[in-house]
């Protein structure tokens, strides 16, 4: 057993090790590819962390969730649409995307979509792992964001004041989601799901994308 | 009333404590990778690897006390970016895995009467001890982590996780020594 004054004076240095990183400064305005990330951390921690869910909470959950199906139904309200067969299930400021995976979802990102260097733009910024990976490309003013992610979990995607519409992009089903000044394009293609989000209108980011292609690196 | 339900449910088990982890040290973890890499965008990445990190061990740093977790996450980005830099042939530790020490086969620290050692000596010696020796002792010794944990957590080879530790004893061994043994 690890003597307690020695686990004290551990402590103590920890917090003046810590301390050292305290340095105020000003707040770092974190980029769209890391915010997009963060936020599918936060959502995978959610869904995937099962240990994370007492018996109890579960049970609570599903039988709110149950009552809450029971009253909308009840009151006649629509809280489910499908688009493309995609599911959202509806929520005031953002839906959650189910996707029934298709036989040939990848469990692991093992070759990423890139654009041809011929584009024009320019990739200015990625961050791969086996699950997620996200490229952004840039050509002037023009952004494109492109995530490419496994499809076995649910997707959150913003869908305050606008409703998905069903498109088809580069031959595969998907859905297309304008608000503000960007659109958001989510399709499923070899296995991947696919979340593009640019400041260009549908027709020029299918035209963008006709010459990409997958790559090992 | 149905939906704040839902949402106490949501937010106290699953949501909240990845989403405090963030709003509490997101910026302090930003700042420690940046002042590394001195590059935003590889800070950021840096910064996600290690949440990724973390959420691969979110039963450990749920329980760690709140007071320990901003520590305990400034180790990870910090030797995530580290990494980083070490990859971009920027820094050079090939010294640190040199050699291999089985740490499991020597005295440690702790088994060292400590009773009649004032704390203020204790932490003032621990506090020499420089970063990328303490804080695999902290993680093994105080959290309790294993050394795959360790070797997972950093994203350095177990041996070498094993020859830090010993490094560790054996510096505070020295530093006990000399300055503050009587």
């Amino acid at each position: 057993m690890l003597n307690e004054k020695l686990i004290n004076a551990f402590d103590e240095s920890a917090g003046l090790r810590y301390n050292e990183y305290l340095s105020a400064g000003d707040e770092h305005r974190f980029s769209l590819s890391y915010r997009l990330n963060r936020k599918k951390i936060i959502n995978d921690s959610k869904e995937n962390n099962c240990t994370f869910k007492t018996n109890a909470s579960v049970r609570l959950k599903t039988a709110l969730i149950a009552l809450a199906f029971s009253i909308v139904v009840l009151a006649g309200f629509t809280s489910v649409a499908y688009v493309n067969g995609f599911r959202f299930s509806i929520y005031p400021d953002h839906s959650v995307v189910e996707i029934v995976p298709p036989d040939n979802a990848k469990e692991e990102i093992t070759e990423y979509l890139r654009l041809s260097p011929k584009s024009g733009y320019t990739l200015t910024n990625e961050s791969l792992s086996d699950s997620i990976c996200t490229f952004e490309y840039k050509n002037g003013e023009k952004i494109v964001l492109l995530t490419q992610s496994l499809i076995d979990i649910p997707y959150h995607i913003d869908t305050e004041d606008a409703s998905p519409q069903p498109v088809t992009f580069l031959g595969n089903e998907g859905f297309l989601i304008s608000k503000d000044d960007d659109i958001q394009i989510v399709w499923t293609m070899d296995g991947y799901l696919f979340i593009l989000v640019v400041n260009i209108d549908k027709n020029e980011a299918e035209d963008l994308f006709k010459t990409a292609k997958f790559e090992n690196e | 009333m149905l939906s704040i339900y839902l949402s106490m449910v949501e937010t106290e088990e699953e949501k909240s404590l990845v989403e405090e982890l963030y709003i509490k040290y997101e910026q302090a973890m930003y700042r420690t990778a940046f002042s590394i890499l001195h590059n935003k965008h590889s800070a950021e990445d840096a910064v996600h690897i290690a949440f990724v990190r973390v959420i691969k061990y979110l039963e450990k740093i749920s329980s760690i006390p709140g007071n320990k977790r901003g520590y305990y996450l400034i180790i990870i980005v910090k030797n995530v970016s580290l990494a980083m830099m070490k990859e971009q042939n920027k820094y050079d530790d090939s010294k640190d895995i040199s050699e291999f020490y089985d740490i499991e086969a020597q005295d440690s620290v702790e088994d060292e009467a400590l009773s009649d050692i004032s704390l203020q000596a204790l932490v003032n010696a621990l506090h020499e001890l420089p970063d990328i020796y303490y804080e695999p002792l902290y993680l093994k010794l105080v959290l309790e982590m294993s050394i795959s944990e360790i070797s997972d957590l950093l994203g350095i080879a177990p041996n070498a996780v094993r020859q830090r530790i010993y490094k560790a004893k054996m510096k505070l061994r020295k530093i006990w020594g000399e300055k503050y043994a009587e």
